[in-house]
């Protein structure tokens, strides 16, 4: 799977790991009962600290997404990580992207609105 | 550039070792002939107890033919196969001809008349197992080629070769794992494996040990994690490394579609006939790492493109 964080966003990097976690998971390419690399792995390969994966896999954990198992590791336990965590996934892109090109929330609302009016 | 000759050095000392190892078995066979019993045991039962006997002249030959031909017929395949592929089977040739040449004429030179001749009698059983690896290894390391060096500035990723649109700050990863399916290797892995665990029954205890060494080895190699990261492609299984790619020996990467037997010649860690390092656990999709002045790797993995488009994405940078 596709990991990639960005240390000069705003965005913290455990959301950013988490949002490629909820990403696999909504193209389909991570289904129930698949596991994650380890924390440790995830850290070493994207030279981040283990305890921002280790805060990433316990938010996942927290939305019910995956079961962290002594032993066993991050075992995917849905097969549909469902609208709401979709939605997030999406939405924390957005912002990312947002930051980058210096748009401000109230920029984003105001296109967000207009998308919905078409 | 010159070609390293190692390879090739390596496979043509081992073709050599095969018959000095059968010449030296012969002589040995000779200078201990009036303390061996004519006829000798040639052949083992299951239980231990001799089942055929040879006059010792034939019983010689046969043994020295056997040492020499079939290390020969490995040194051949080489021959034929890619010239990186040469390190490898010189290794298994040089081993075979040690192992061949050390049990067969070891059985037979301590046999003595009115004792039961042993199929593998130890004093000549261990230091035949120790100088195999010894001789395996020395040959391996011999015919490893050294990459060639890379050196000045690398030419640029091929236009079409697909990469990732982040920006150059984004820290790229990629994880994936190849392995094989349980179902049927566990099903192989059984029927190679009942041979070992009848004699292991018939009293040899030490076939146990073999039994469970290769099970383990099978265990531990039948799947392999893939990560693609700054330090380039690693395929590794239980900390064992089957391939590392740094960055900068990164040509580009791609995706291409093998089919084990014909190009691998079976599962696994794989030489093929055309040089390709490969894992191969299943047919259909894999990733496809050319390296500079070195044969490709290839590695089934899920999301192949994927794991390509990062690999480039990272070798682009190095730059």
């Amino acid at each position: 799977m596709l990991w990639q964080v960005d240390p000069t966003s705003s965005t913290a990097l455990h959301v950013q790991v988490a949002a490629c976690v909820r990403r696999e998971m909504a193209s389909g390419r991570l289904a129930k009962g698949d596991r994650l690399p380890s924390a440790k792995e995830v850290a070493a390969v994207l030279d981040v600290n283990l305890h921002t994966v280790l805060r990433a896999y316990q938010s996942l954990r927290d939305e019910g997404l995956i079961d962290l198992r002594r032993g066993r590791g991050a075992v995917v336990s849905t097969s549909d990580p469902g609208g709401d965590a979709r939605l997030r996934t999406l939405v924390a892109e957005l912002v990312a992207a947002a930051r980058l090109v210096g748009a401000t929330p109230a920029d984003l609302t105001r296109l967000i609105e207009s998308e919905f009016q078409r | 550039m010159t070609t390293d000759r190692r390879p090739t050095h390596a496979l043509i000392a081992s073709a050599a070792l095969a018959p000095v190892v059968a010449a030296v078995g012969t002589g040995l066979a000779y200078a201990v002939r009036d303390l061996v019993p004519d006829p000798v045991a040639v052949h083992w039962g299951l239980h231990g107890e001799p089942d055929r006997w040879q006059p010792f002249g034939a019983a010689v030959v046969t043994a020295a033919v056997i040492t020499t031909v079939m290390p020969l017929a490995l040194v051949g395949l080489g021959a034929l196969m890619h010239r990186s592929a040469r390190g490898p089977l010189a290794a298994v040739a040089g081993g075979l001809a040690v192992f061949l040449g050390g049990v067969l004429f070891g059985g037979l030179v301590a046999q003595r008349p009115g004792q039961v001749p042993q199929a593998f009698p130890p004093q000549w059983a261990v230091p035949t197992l120790l100088l195999t690896a010894l001789v395996a290894v020395g040959l391996w390391r011999w015919g490893r080629p050294t990459p060639p060096e890379v050196t000045g500035a690398r030419e640029p990723l091929p236009a079409d070769a697909p990469r990732l649109d982040v920006t150059p700050t984004t820290r790229l990863a990629w994880t994936g794992r190849a392995s094989l399916r349980v179902g049927p290797t566990l099903a192989l892995a059984v029927v190679v494996a009942l041979p070992l665990v009848w004699v292991a029954l018939a009293g040899f205890a030490w076939v146990w040990l073999l039994a469970l060494a290769l099970g383990a080895l099978l265990a531990l190699t039948l799947s392999a994690r893939v990560t693609v990261d700054t330090s380039g492609l690693r395929v590794s299984s239980a900390g064992l490394s089957w391939s590392r790619v740094p960055l900068e020996r990164v040509a580009s990467a791609g995706t291409t579609t093998v089919s084990p037997l014909r190009e691998f010649g079976g599962w696994g860690w794989r030489i093929g006939v055309d040089g390709r390092r490969g894992y191969v656990t299943r047919a259909g999709e894999a990733l496809v790492v050319h390296r500079i002045g070195e044969p490709d790797v290839v590695v089934t993995v899920d999301d192949a493109d994927e794991a390509a488009a990062v690999l480039n994405t990272l070798a682009a940078r190095v730059g």
